[in-house]
């Protein structure tokens, strides 16, 4: 009922046996149980209240398998009223208890939809389509934006259902471009979005491949990374691509991009030799950036319009298990994961390099960065 | 720079010395690229590298930068096909390529050496021992570059072999190790048909005076340079030259890590993940000055 509270509290506590039960029963199945993949909107009362809900039962009955999450945003003109309410919620939760997140946008999902639509012939087997055709003009293009978010998931664990010269399981996923517990939000951006037929494609073609991921409109979240600071990126890539064609890209667009000063070189590569349907090979980027905290203050801007005024609180407050002060704390989180990218920024850009004192010293008395 | 092969490698290493303490023990490890291959490879290499210095005794360090280098150099020379695709003007190199160059060392290295003068194998396939011995005698020096060249046409010369060791460690090289440091001893083992062995040996003082003029050697070891002449067996048809170096080239990549690890302790980066597992601050505390102690013996040589 797009109420998050009522998702969360009310479904959450009743069938909570019956969804452990039934997860139980999955896990058993597993040879070697290494994550969890929960996908879930924000907006709704359903997938954020119950998704987050799944979340913390998952970290309580299993904590040592890792919690992969998909979390879609909603864009700025969402259907639903109270979905900011049910973002920063179900953000705290995420916060605190995923493992990895993975946020996409609709918006953004809408904008490659239109943008790989406009002017270009759209061949049957693209990423988009799933070979019916043309995007119906008059209502939203679920299926393709759908489509994006499938290859985002099959090239995440490709590597870890192919052979490979570069395997990367999920759990390296987490590992490496996680520097510190909090910021675990990876923005991710695929390429090439459309099918090419001709296999044997000259460098440049592959070259742009890795230059388009790291554009502003083949993310998955409205956002630029590149004029943000990178605290790691991974490069997964599929298909017919070698060692020296990764190292030289990264060589190539090592200097138009910033990275924190102590990762500079903070790049995860991943090679799995069998390339996606339809491509002769695609590259999957996950950035660990602090472009993020934009979207973040988005949120956190449209939270607090409705909550300054108070609006449709009481929706939350009827609901049995509900704490009001959950909203307040919601919020802090928020605000300070906000604060923490903020501050990495700050930090870490303006860094001079290591003068040799410092390089011999071993006394490590900086604080970490602000944990609320 | 994984998991499995610096951590799980490292206890190994450990373990067997602790079952076998009479054993000798020479490690293969690999650096990775530079340029980045994952965010934690600096930290998995410091541990691993203290864990090798102090239980091996020697460890022929492959570095994935020169061994794709050497490889790019040796495949556009010769007629090795590998699996290089043509990207435009460029070939690229896969990770099978870049094997292919490390297990052409470590056969040259290993495999018997068919003595030139009896046509018989005289060592007993001592070969790993002998390194060991003649590069390693010392437990402060235990690193080993390598490096690799094959001269494929009939037409080319041993002189060009030894050149192309100038290239990569010379003054002009691309790798810098050396410009301020000196090589502890060299072993150069040449493998090649009968005849152009024949050919190499009245050359020997010549080389040995070259390559101790690009690695630097040191002036108070009068053996400072091995040389090993092989009738190559039906396995290399090519010439094929391999020198193995004790040498401060080693400091650079060490240094390398060393700083890179302190930059990230400094700031507390990922290290959630090691306290997880039961690796406090201070054990990379430990391994960091091991590290420093090992660049601080090569830089006295």
């Amino acid at each position: 009922g797009n109420n998050w509270a009522v998702g969360n509290r009310l479904y959450g506590a009743k069938y909570r046996s019956q969804i452990l039960e039934t997860i139980r029963k999955e896990a058993e199945h597993c040879d070697c149980l290494q994550s969890f993949f929960i996908l879930h909107s924000m907006g709704g009362g359903t997938g954020s209240g119950i998704g987050s809900h799944v979340l913390e039962l998952l970290k309580d009955e299993y904590p040592d398998v890792y919690r992969f999450t998909t979390a879609l945003y909603p864009s700025a003109d969402d259907d639903v009223i109270t979905s900011p309410y049910n973002c920063v919620l179900a953000l705290k939760e995420l916060t605190e208890n995923a493992d990895c997140v993975l946020p996409i946008e609709n918006q953004a999902l809408l904008d490659i939809c239109k943008k790989v639509s406009q002017g270009i012939k759209m061949k049957k087997e693209t990423a988009l389509s799933s070979g019916e055709g043309g995007i119906a003009k008059k209502e939203k293009p679920f299926d393709t934006m759908n489509n994006i978010v499938a290859n985002l998931l099959l090239n995440l664990t490709s590597a870890s259902r192919f052979e490979g010269s570069l395997n990367v399981d999920l759990n390296e996923i987490s590992m490496n471009l996680v520097p510190f517990p909090r910021l675990h939000y990876l923005i991710p951006a695929i390429s090439p979005l459309f099918a090419s037929c001709d296999v044997a494609l000259p460098p440049r073609r592959l070259d742009q491949a890795f230059s388009d991921t790291f554009s502003r409109d083949y993310q998955l979240i409205r956002a630029d990374p590149k004029h943000s600071l990178y605290l790691a990126c991974a490069l997964m890539m599929r298909g017919r691509v070698d060692v020296s064609d990764i190292r030289r890209n990264i060589d190539r667009l090592q200097p138009s991009l910033h990275f924190v000063h102590w990762n500079r070189d903070g790049w995860k590569t991943g090679l799995c030799s069998v390339p996606p349907i339809g491509h002769p090979y695609s590259l999957l980027t996950l950035a660990n950036n602090t472009c993020y905290r934009h979207t973040l203050g988005e949120i956190r801007d449209r939270f607090n319009k409705l909550y300054r005024r108070k609006a449709h609180l009481h929706h939350y407050s009827q609901v049995e298990g509900m704490e009001m002060d959950l909203f307040q704390s919601s919020y802090e989180s928020l605000d300070c994961l906000i604060a923490e990218y903020k501050d990495l920024e700050g930090t870490a850009m303006g860094q001079p390099p290591l003068s040799p004192q410092d390089a011999n010293s071993t006394t490590f008395t900086a604080p970490r960065p602000r944990m609320c | 720079s994984g998991g499995t092969g610096s951590g799980f490698g490292s206890v190994v290493v450990e373990h067997i010395k602790d079952e076998f303490p009479a054993a000798f023990i020479l490690s293969v490890p690999v650096a990775p690229f530079r340029s980045g291959e994952s965010p934690l490879q600096h930290y998995n290499s410091l541990l691993c590298l203290s864990w090798l210095q102090q239980y091996c005794d020697a460890v022929l360090l492959f570095q994935n930068d020169s061994v794709l280098h050497q490889t790019q150099q040796l495949c556009s020379k010769s007629s090795h096909t590998g699996t290089q695709q043509l990207r435009g003007q460029e070939h690229s190199y896969s990770i099978k390529d870049m094997n292919w160059l490390a297990s052409r060392v470590l056969c040259n290295s290993f495999l018997p050496i068919w003595n030139a003068h009896e046509r018989r194998p005289n060592r007993c396939c001592l070969e790993p021992w002998e390194l060991v011995r003649s590069l390693c005698s010392s437990p402060l020096w235990k690193f080993i570059t390598p490096f690799h060249t094959e001269v494929s046409r009939p037409t080319n010369t041993w002189e060009q072999a030894v050149t192309a060791a100038s290239h990569l460690y010379g003054p002009q090289g691309n790798w810098k190790g050396l410009s301020e440091g000196a090589s502890l001893s060299l072993v150069v083992i040449f493998r090649g048909k009968p005849s152009s062995i024949k050919l190499l040996i009245p050359k020997t003082s010549l080389f040995e005076s070259k390559l101790k003029a690009t690695y630097k050697a040191v002036s108070w070891n009068p053996f400072c340079v091995d040389f090993w002449l092989s009738y190559e067996s039906q396995l290399m048809e090519k010439k094929t030259m391999t020198v193995l170096a004790n040498s401060s080239a080693v400091t650079d990549y060490l240094l390398t890590v060393r700083e890179k690890v302190l930059l990230k302790l400094k700031a507390k980066a990922y290290l959630h993940w090691y306290e997880r597992h039961g690796c406090e601050i201070a054990l990379f505390e430990e391994a960091l000055e091991s590290v420093q102690t090992i660049v601080e013996h090569y830089r006295s040589i």
